[in-house]
């Protein structure tokens, strides 16, 4: 009985919401298509997901949390609209700021992939070559720990000065926030493979660009790609933040020039946005994971 | 000559800074053709023996030779089985088997190496199986895949260490009687060395057992039973009893035998 409600719930609070938005609105409000459309999206995702009882509840929140905020804003007015805009006003932006919108998203996700490619590259490469070798990590290793925890945002106005660019400046922060925990995971993986692994590898007798291609680096895949999905997130807020202070595009700088203007509406579009990109860029890495390790 | 021959083997592991004697002067020898089987009670070197056939580890002093010739390092010639982790979790199989035989035939063609792997696969009865990983099949069946990978690659000598040290009572006879159809099956004989806790097993499959204790090889016992041998009309025999009562017997004296050691050594 309680489970049937909680399956029916978010449908419910669906169309609640609905009625609320099509009640007359408050003057300033924009019109509600924009703001209708997300609604319907979300409802649709939900009928699609409606077994899952983690997706029920993910949608009470979601909808409760819109109606709360149209009711507040666009039907009460109990607060002031600049500071706390419609979910009309703010929705209404995407098809007035599209274009923009999604270049900085573009500009963003390039620099992104410029960045996680050097780290892959570097850090795998480098780990191999620190891993394969007693005598260099033994040296390296030590002078690594203390030199990785350092937030590569600390470092990033050295490199705005020494760079020539402040996106060669951006892309190598960014780099760095990836690269230390892939180093270290290729290091980790070389090193400490499990021993009966590599006994078997060793009675193949595998030629060593062989023992690296097909046991090394498998082995240390799944170590990784965790730790690229664990620094996915940070390394979003490194470069937004970045874009904050010295970027001439991107999100970052969307919601930086619109603060600037105290346009929040945009403002908070653009905190959206964020979060949007973020979870298409963590459900890449899970597929990617997916497809990559099926060995367990 | 001896297709393997250990003369006076010692070897020290570092254990906090200090040498521990793991092995004080193992000498056999394993003629061409013959299955041998190492048994002995833990910890008393047996995988350390056999380790260093495989070439994973160097003694500290001692000769190993196989055909004559000095041997040190991995080689083509030998093939090892382990208790876990003979095959990559990474790869399936298939792969697996495939990848063993590259390495010791690199000129195959794909279509040859996809059949001999096939050939293998369906020698140990995993048709079917080709594209699991080793994380969907039991152990059971994970040890046969590691059998037919070793064997597929042909070597002439095959090194292995409790294979069937993790299964359940009913397929490891099951796997016994399959490894030695396979090898009565070839007609190149295969020298074996076979490390295990089981008497029965030992008895069962080796020409040769080698009782280990203290660091060394302590005795060698004759196997006398023809082949092909027959499970249970063994069981019956009374000629493997009492070889089966002798060895059994061996760990037992000796754990007197250290009792008493303990009760002087505290007297003094
Ligand atoms: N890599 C190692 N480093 C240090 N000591 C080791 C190492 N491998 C084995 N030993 C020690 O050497 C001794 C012999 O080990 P070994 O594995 O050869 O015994 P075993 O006869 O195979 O025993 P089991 O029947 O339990 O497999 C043991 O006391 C063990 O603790
Ligand atoms: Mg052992």
């Amino acid at each position: 009985m309680i489970r049937k409600i909680h399956a029916v719930l978010p449908h419910i609070l669906f169309v609640l919401l609905i009625y609320l938005i099509l009640q007359p609105s408050l003057e300033g409000t924009d019109e509600y298509w924009a703001l209708l459309a997300v609604v319907v999206a979300i409802e649709l995702a939900l009928l699609v997901k409606r077994k899952s009882l983690v997706a029920a509840d993910i949608g009470i929140i979601v909808f409760l949390f819109l109606i709360v905020w149209e009711y507040l804003t666009a039907k009460a007015g109990v607060k002031n609209p600049l500071l706390y805009p419609a979910p009309e006003n703010v929705f209404a932006i995407f098809p007035e700021d599209y274009e923009k919108i999604l270049e900085g998203v573009a500009s963003s996700l390039r620099l992104m992939f410029t960045a996680f490619g050097l780290a892959l590259l570097f850090g795998v490469g480098l780990g191999l070559i620190v891993g394969l070798s007693d005598r260099l990590a033994n040296t390296v290793m030590p002078i690594v720990r203390v030199v990785s925890p350092i937030p590569p945002i600390i470092y990033s106005p050295y490199a705005v000065a020494l760079l020539p660019s402040f996106r060669s400046a951006s892309i190598f922060v960014v780099t760095m926030t990836i690269f230390w925990p892939i180093f270290m995971n290729m290091v980790l993986g070389v090193r400490e493979i499990d021993r009966k692994i590599m006994d078997s590898a060793r009675t193949l007798n595998l030629k060593k660009s062989t023992m690296i291609l097909q046991v090394l680096l498998p082995y240390s895949l799944p170590g990784i790609l965790n730790s690229v999905s664990v620094s996915v997130s940070t390394s979003f807020l490194v470069l937004t933040a970045a874009e904050m202070i010295g970027g001439t595009s991107g999100l970052g700088w969307y919601i930086k020039y619109h603060a600037d203007f105290a346009n929040f509406t945009k403002v908070i579009f653009g905190i959206i946005m964020i979060g949007i990109v973020v979870t298409l860029l963590n459900a890449l890495l899970a597929a990617l994971k997916k497809l990559l390790i099926r060995w367990r | 000559m001896s297709k393997i021959d250990l003369k006076d083997i010692f070897l020290d592991y570092q254990e906090n800074g200090h040498d521990f004697h793991a092995l004080e002067g193992v000498s056999f020898s394993v003629e061409n053709g013959e299955f041998v089987s190492i048994i002995g009670s833990s910890s008393c070197g047996k995988s350390t023996t056999l380790n260093i056939m495989a070439g994973l580890y160097e003694p500290k002093s001692g000769s190993f030779r196989i055909d004559g010739v000095e041997t040190r390092g991995t080689g083509k010639n030998r093939g090892v089985v382990f208790q876990h982790y003979s095959l990559f979790p990474w790869m399936t199989v298939k792969k697996n088997i495939q990848f063993g035989i590259r390495q010791n035939f690199p000129g195959l063609s794909k279509n040859e190496l996809s059949n001999k792997a096939q050939e293998y696969l369906e020698k140990v009865g995993l048709r079917g199986f080709e594209h699991k990983y080793p994380y969907q099949l039991s152990g059971g069946m994970q040890q046969r895949a590691a059998i037919a990978k070793t064997l597929a690659m042909e070597t002439d000598i095959l090194l292995m260490d409790e294979p069937f040290g993790a299964v359940d009572a009913k397929n490891r006879v099951i796997l016994q009687d399959l490894l030695l159809n396979i090898l009565d099956s070839t007609d190149r004989k295969k020298t074996v060395v076979f490390v295990t806790h089981d008497v029965d097993e030992a008895i069962f499959l080796s020409d040769r057992i080698l009782f280990m204790n203290r660091k060394k090889i302590e005795r060698e016992i004759p196997v006398p039973f023809e082949r092909p041998r027959h499970r249970e009309r063994l069981a019956l025999n009374a000629d493997y009893q009492q070889l089966r009562r002798k060895i059994v017997d061996l760990f037992y004296y000796d754990e007197e035998e250290n009792l008493h050691e303990l009760e002087g050594g505290a007297g003094i």
